[in-house]
């Protein structure tokens, strides 16, 4: 009779426990779920930008030889799978569902691992370690190679979990599929093993941190790579604050890039801080329609990217942006240059935007074999391919080969030797090619009238204008011709040929009279009187 | 029972067929009166008895591809799902050695929508003439101007395998470049490692030393150098390299030195003997080499031009002066041994020469130091003792094909060629008979043929080397941390 008590009291209590570590599961489960939603929400809502920039800083092919380099270094799987999926990040609300998703499968994978240590413990450190990859993935140079090392690495432990102390013995093949995910790894089968026996535990953790640090060691002359960044590959996920300013500028690129040019300008308007890149785009999308006079002094920063040189220093977003102004004008050996640039500072050396528009380049160029050599790269993409069979030579589609027409219209046919990228060089030779080219014409008249370069501006008007007998009769060149023509006292007939816009005359007059004043904030006089180039 | 007594002709079968198309063999395939479009072109070349397999991918559309290579002597039969074929390298070494100076073709089958297709066979001739087993390169974006993350390889062309002698991530991401052989000896090369704290990274006898090899009154540090047959010397330009750009897209980066000189190092002294007649400053000297004998220097030599816009009239004449290898001290004569001719494609870059010292091979091209982006440069041979130019007809493209090495049997020559695309340089070898004959150029097999698709780095200064390099990278990373041997000037 006491013994059939007994039993039925064993029989309850390990109800009640299972009941327990049910219910624990379930607000785990739990925990997991809202995270997922609440990181989506923020990632789709707040730092959508973020995805797509890193879909571009980075390639996948479906490609033997390609997928092989994987194993050149170590961590090949979570690299490989990181890889694979961050091509979807291409897709709105992809890339959202896909971080939230790998985060919360390591946040289930710590509390699981954590469980039989404490219950209560294993719900903190699931929450620690989804509040810590959540900030570091907002870091713009942690990709989601990394993330899915560090879960890899989490997850392995529920497969070995049976193994105990002895899991320490698989730690070099956890370093080989995970890379930096091994240490994660040897950190859960340390602590359940301190919690299973003390003394064993105490040695079975010098061996798991003995074994994790040893093996990058051991591997580092194999992997060719310093033993700090062996232990850690790809990189080890640190915590950022969120990069409101980048994701605002990452916005103003994407509404470019997709042509959306009026999204551009207004997100270019909104931005918390100006900067080189808001300013840059805002001209940019403005030149695109033919309305840079009309803006030049509208935007707090200057910043035409006419006078910027690029170099080895030269940071990416830099890079990428002068690679957009060469295309506009039309320069296919700057664009390349630029795009080639982009790419060799990329992680790996790889950035899917830039093959893109090195198969653009050589297209435009005439070079099939060079513009064949990008396409059937991006033909071994997922993403890319519609792209790929709209271009491919022979067999583009009527709007591909109206773009590519387009571009060969304003192609430089000339052959000289720059020693450097001195844009001014550069806009002469296209608009040598191609007078019409009028997005060049404003760059570089513009780019003169910021300098307060009014001899050169002069001449620059007269030969791309006056001598072609198609006067730009813009608010802004008008004005400008104003001062010159005052400051060279020109005769009345030189007034007559060079300003036809009566309006603008009458302000002229007006502005005399009260030089100076912010009435006329929006006039080249003004900009011309107060500002020092 | 032998496997040659299973066949009544003494022709050995080796059938290796894929475990997922072993019922997949074409069967009333239709003839499509062409050549294969494969890739790799394999059509005509001349390929060492000891190369890799000659792995190969059809730019087709197909659901499986047949390929058979048929000799005199032997049958490999071989079938994959896809468009690429890949031949097991145990039964392609002894297909090629029953082959040996003598051809075979292969005749490739596809499939596609359910319908076999049979192309015209290619023909490949097998030479006795075994090359080098090790080629060695940098892996570099074709931007010259800037770099990131570049390694040195070492390649062994008889089978696959590849090893990093230099890496990016082992020195700090600086820029290297550079592997060059003694004679193609693994126990004496030389690589540099640019920038802060770095050096001529020379290979001796296995022990790395990190040379400083400049003096005060050199324009610049070393840049293409070249070791003396025995060793103790070596002969490198120091120039001022100004880099621009084409307006044209086709022609992209130039560059052209605005100061050069020749120099001699003694590496058993550790001095550098200046030698008036090559530091000229009216003449640009560069791209020195000994002759095997060591008793001839050749250069390439130019009037120095004031200003950068006159660069398409730089033209490289290919000059000789003798060598004494006891004092490190050249003569006093200059012969020209081909003249540039102002307006033609003859100005002349990287001369090498035969082991032999019988054929000195370079390059020609329509002006300046920086073939790399120009499409017309070619290489030439030309033949010492008669005077002889061989343009090399077979060998060239309409494309870069330049910065070549020799084997150390001087049968076969490697060199950089940007053919296939105009952008990223391959290795690409070819045949020197006996008679100087020229065969058509094959590039370097890769185990998976859609490497040279999707790789994004073209294959550096390839030089061929005789056996494995006594070190690897991790070993250049600890070399790095040694201070640079100076060398004192002596004139």
């Amino acid at each position: 009779m006491a013994t059939q008590i007994l039993n039925t009291d064993i029989a309850v209590v390990k109800r009640q426990g299972r009941s327990r570590r049910l219910s624990a599961a379930w607000i785990a489960m739990a925990i997991a779920a809202v995270s997922w939603g609440a990181m989506m929400a923020y990632y789709s809502f707040a730092y959508p930008c973020h995805f797509f920039w890193q879909e571009q800083n980075q390639i996948f092919l479906a490609d033997i030889s390609w997928l092989s380099t994987y194993f050149d270094k170590p961590g090949w799987l979570g690299c490989m799978v990181g890889d694979y999926l961050t091509q979807f990040y291409y897709y709105l609300y992809a890339g959202p569902a896909i971080l939230a998703l790998v985060i919360a499968l390591a946040m289930i994978a710590a509390w699981a691992g954590v469980k039989k240590i404490s219950e209560i413990g294993a719900l903190a450190v699931m929450v620690v370690v989804g509040i810590w990859m959540f900030f570091s993935s907002l870091n713009a140079y942690c990709g989601l190679d990394a993330m899915v090392c560090v879960t890899g690495g989490i997850a392995s432990y529920l497969l070995i979990s049976r193994l105990k102390g002895w899991g320490a013995l698989l730690l070099p093949l956890a370093f080989w599929l995970f890379g930096v995910g091994a240490i994660f790894l040897s950190a859960l089968i340390a602590a359940n093993a301190l919690k299973d026996n003390w003394k064993r535990g105490i040695a079975v953790t010098a061996a798991c941190f003995a074994i994790a640090f040893a093996t990058p060691a051991v591997a580092k002359s194999y992997y060719t790579l310093p033993y700090a960044h062996c232990l850690v590959y790809p990189k080890m996920p640190v915590p950022t604050a969120p990069q409101r300013l980048l994701e605002q500028n990452r916005a103003i690129d994407n509404a470019y890039y997709f042509g959306q040019y009026d999204r551009a300008i207004q997100l270019a308007k909104q931005v918390d801080q100006v900067t080189p890149v808001s300013s840059f785009y805002y001209y940019l999308a403005n030149a695109q329609r033919g309305m840079l006079p009309d803006s030049l002094l509208a935007y707090p920063l200057r910043d035409l990217g006419t006078l910027t040189k690029i170099g080895e220093t030269t940071p990416r977003s830099v890079i990428n942006i002068m690679n957009e102004l060469y295309w506009a004008v039309g320069d296919m050996m700057m664009t390349e240059r630029a795009a080639m640039m982009h790419n060799v500072f990329s992680p790996r050396n790889r950035n899917v935007r830039m093959l893109k528009r090195l198969a653009e380049a050589n297209l435009v160029s005439r070079d099939t074999v060079a513009a064949l050599k990008y396409l059937r790269i991006l033909d071994k993409t997922k993403v890319y391919r519609a792209w790929v069979q709209d271009h491919w030579p022979g067999k583009m589609s009527d709007r591909a080969l109206a773009e590519i027409e387009s571009k060969r219209a304003m192609a430089n046919v000339q052959d000289t030797l720059r020693l450097g990228d001195n844009c001014r060089t550069i806009l002469s030779e296209l608009l040598a090619t191609n007078p019409d080219n009028v997005v060049s014409l404003d760059y570089l008249l513009c780019t003169d009238l910021l300098l307060k370069q009014m001899d050169v501006f002069k001449a620059d008007y007269d030969r791309y204008c006056m001598e072609r007998g198609k006067p730009r009769t813009k608010s802004l060149y008008q004005q400008a011709l104003m001062i010159y023509l005052a400051g060279t006292n020109a005769p009345a007939e030189e007034w007559k040929r060079y300003i036809t816009r009566d309006d603008e005359m009458m302000r002229f007059r007006d502005y005399n009279q009260q030089r100076g004043s912010k009435k006329y904030a929006d006039t080249y006089w003004y900009y011309f009187d107060t500002t020092k180039p | 029972m032998s496997l040659r007594s299973l066949c009544p002709y003494g022709l050995y079968v080796l059938t290796v067929l894929c475990l997922v198309a072993c019922a997949e063999k074409p069967h009333d395939a239709e003839r499509a009166e062409m050549l294969p479009p494969i890739y790799p072109d394999y059509e005509g070349v001349t390929v060492p008895v000891n190369i890799a397999p000659l792995n190969f991918l059809l730019r087709d559309d197909c659901e499986v591809v047949y390929a058979e290579a048929k000799g005199t002597a032997g049958i490999i039969t071989i079938a994959a799902r896809g468009n690429e074929i890949e031949f097991g390298p145990k039964q392609w070494h002894r297909f090629l050695e029953m082959h040996q100076d003598k051809s075979f073709r292969i005749t490739v089958s596809a499939k596609k929508d359910g319908q076999w297709i049979e192309y015209d066979p290619i023909s490949i001739n097998v030479s006795g003439d075994s090359i080098d087993p090790y080629l060695t390169y940098r892996l570099i974006e074709p931007d010259y101007e800037i770099f990131s993350r570049l390694q040195i390889k070492e390649r062994c062309v008889e089978n696959f395998t590849e090893r990093t002698l230099c890496d990016y991530n082992m020195v700090g991401n600086r820029c290297m470049n550079c592997h060059t052989y003694g004679a193609g000896r693994p126990d004496r090369s030389f690589l540099y490692v640019r920038g802060e704290g770095g050096g001529m990274i020379l290979n001796d006898a296995g022990q790395l030393r990190k040379l400083g090899l400049k003096t005060d009154n050199m324009v610049s540090g070393s840049v293409y150098a070249q070791f003396s047959p025995s060793g103790r010397w070596l002969v490198f330009s120091a120039n001022v390299i100004i880099p621009g750009f084409h307006a044209n897209p086709s022609k992209r980066l130039e560059v052209f030195d605005t100061k050069s000189d020749v120099y001699v190092a003694d590496l058993a002294n550790n001095t550098i003997v200046a030698n008036p007649i090559l530091a000229d400053s009216l003449t640009l000297e560069t791209f020195p080499t000994f002759s095997p004998d060591g008793k001839s220097l050749y250069y390439c030599a130019a009037q120095w031009k004031p200003k950068a816009s006159a660069i398409d009239s730089l033209q490289y004449s290919l000059c000789r002066v003798d060598f004494n290898e006891s004092t490190g001290r050249v003569g006093k004569e200059i012969d020209t041994i081909v003249a540039a001719r102002l307006g033609e494609k003859s100005s002349v870059c990287h001369p090498r020469v035969s082991p032999d010292g019988r054929y000195l091979l370079y390059t020609v091209a329509d002006y300046g130091t920086f073939p790399i982006w120009h499409r017309e440069s070619d290489q030439q041979m030309i033949d010492l003792t008669t005077g002889e130019i061989n343009e090399m007809a077979r060998a060239n493209s309409d494309q870069s094909d330049t910065y070549h090495s020799w084997s150390s049997n001087g049968r076969w020559i490697v060199f950089a060629s940007k053919r296939d695309d105009g952008l990223y340089g391959k290795p690409y070898f070819c045949h020197v008979s006996e008679t100087g004959e020229v065969s058509k150029a094959f590039v370097l097999p890769q185990k998976h043929p859609t490497l040279y698709e999707t790789n994004l780095k073209s294959f550096n200064a390839p030089e061929l080397g005789r056996g494995q390099v006594l070190f690897d990278a991790a070993d250049v990373a600890a070399a790095m941390e040694l201070p640079a041997e100076t060398f004192s000037r002596e004139d």
